[in-house]
């Protein structure tokens, strides 16, 4: 996104888009393949877009299309208990004072750890999120650092950027709607 | 005149640039908030009649003195001027046990609406009230947040922080922008700006204590007790900056008290620790990491854009 929304205007969410792809060539020499915003499936795949990351339909990545059946995408399941922001923030997404309910890293630790041992039994896939303003403080850098670390003891963790998740989707279980 | 969107500095230092008096391995900053202000008109008289406030201002306030003491730490006192007026002998008797008092405010408002000449009618109200009191001019500045705002990081007005550098204070108490002390810029084309302290909400006993009071909360000093073992931790293992703020009226009381005395204890037992007041720690960061060295401003990358948010 440019701004962290999407524009309800087609010509302007076109244009942010736009931007935003300009933007992060420009600084990274890549166009950008994947989203965690609400743009419109067709324009994603306009601008080259192969994968978007929204909501927790599966456990595991999908495929997802829009409501004319096209523009399909791969998509990397996201939920809230895998994001740090909720946990950590004070007044997260506008709640009001009487609302706040910020933890410690431990308690979050061990949600994720919950997280991974349940996925790694399944075979399955964990895309946690987490925000520099958050979770770069420094009682929480430590709780990453262990629970990686936790994580690299046991045998086949896999630790790739979502591109590389979704390249891997769309070689080894592509869609037929995926072209 | 465009505004700059750069308040502060934008990068820290690496943990192996940082360097403390003596050897030190890692700074150790307590700040005491003495406000009882329940809302953003700060202080009202209502306020200082609660058992709260009276546990606060007498025994709260004793007890903590005592575990300080017990552990032999300093503190740096955020008072409001109407309370520095109101309690002079319990501030004196602050000064004497060698605790540093700054200054909360005329009496804890939320100055981000009042207009320039308001403001600074206050902020030198304030300070003279702090003055008398004390014998000495306070260094340090403080608009830490209340219990009841709506967001946790304290309330400044776009002209406090100019104000504060007009009016000769040696720091800002609390910023959100690093874990070290850090330049706040005013006025980025002249490079002017006031050292800053760092401050994080989930190091502040008020948002875990009987918070929030209707709603979701209740009483989570596991978490503030986890949280300050954390950053110790891991601020100690890097050499940088702790620090935590505490309210008497909150963790004078039993439970909460046991476990700051069980949390002091675990942090004296690890050597080479600084623990300076604001001052101090401003006067050392000021000398060693001046702003004509250390505060690095790159323009601005900012650009308007139609449609877009500015």
């Amino acid at each position: 996104m440019w701004e962290h929304r999407v524009p309800k205007e087609p010509a302007l969410e076109e244009d942010h888009l736009a931007k935003t792809v300009a933007a992060i060539e420009k600084i990274s020499g890549r166009r950008p393949v994947g989203t965690r915003s609400g743009h419109s499936a067709f324009l994603l795949r306009k601008y080259g877009y192969i994968y978007r990351s929204e909501g927790s339909a599966d456990q595991l990545p999908h495929y997802v299309v829009d409501e004319g059946g096209d523009n399909c995408l791969v998509h990397l399941p996201f939920h809230y208990v895998i994001d740090d922001a909720m946990f950590f923030s004070f007044a997260w997404l506008g709640s009001e004072n009487a609302a706040q309910r910020i933890t410690d890293p431990e308690h979050v630790f061990d949600i994720w750890w919950a997280a991974f041992r349940q996925q790694y039994r399944e075979g399955g896939y964990l895309n946690i999120c987490m925000h520099p303003f958050v979770s770069g403080r420094a009682l929480r850098v430590a709780m990453v650092d262990r629970l990686i670390t936790r994580m690299k003891t046991l045998p086949g963790v896999w630790f790739p950027s979502c591109e590389e998740v979704a390249r891997w989707c769309l070689e080894k279980f592509p869609s037929p709607r995926a072209a | 005149m465009e505004r700059t969107l750069h308040d502060s500095d934008e990068k820290s230092l690496a943990d192996d640039d940082i360097r403390w008096p003596q050897g030190a391995r890692c700074c150790v900053g307590i700040t005491v908030d003495l406000s009882v202000a329940a809302g953003p008109d700060g202080i009202r008289a209502a306020d200082l009649k609660t058992p709260e406030a009276e546990f606060g201002a007498n025994q709260g306030l004793a007890a903590l003195l005592s575990i300080l003491k017990r552990h032999d730490l300093s503190a740096t006192f955020a008072v409001p001027a109407v309370l520095a007026h109101i309690y002079a002998d319990q501030i004196r008797g602050l000064v004497a046990k060698g605790h540093e008092i700054a200054a909360h405010g005329f009496k804890h408002e939320d100055v981000s609406a009042l207009d320039r000449a308001d403001e600074h009618q206050r902020i030198t109200r304030a300070t003279e009230i702090l003055t008398e009191v004390t014998g000495r001019r306070p260094q340090g500045w403080f608009s830490l947040p209340r219990q009841g705002d709506p967001f946790a990081g304290g309330t400044i007005s776009p002209n406090t922080m100019d104000l504060l550098i007009e009016a000769g204070y040696a720091y800002m108490g609390n910023g959100l922008a690093d874990d070290i002390p850090h330049y706040w810029v005013t006025d980025f084309a002249n490079r002017r700006a006031i050292l800053t302290l760092p401050y994080y909400y989930h190091f502040d006993d008020q948002f875990f204590l009987m918070f929030p009071r209707k709603g979701t909360g209740l009483e989570h000093p596991d978490a503030l007790f986890k949280n300050w073992k954390a950053e110790f931790d891991a601020q100690y293992k890097r050499g940088r900056h702790f620090h935590m703020t505490l309210h008497p009226h909150h963790i004078g009381w039993c439970n909460r008290l046991q476990l700051l005395d069980d949390f002091l204890s675990y942090l004296r037992g690890f050597p080479a620790l600084w623990n300076p007041t604001g001052a101090e720690c401003a006067g050392y960061w000021l000398e060693t990491y001046p702003a004509s060295a250390y505060l690095r401003l790159e323009p601005s990358i900012w650009q308007d854009y139609p449609g877009s948010l500015s």
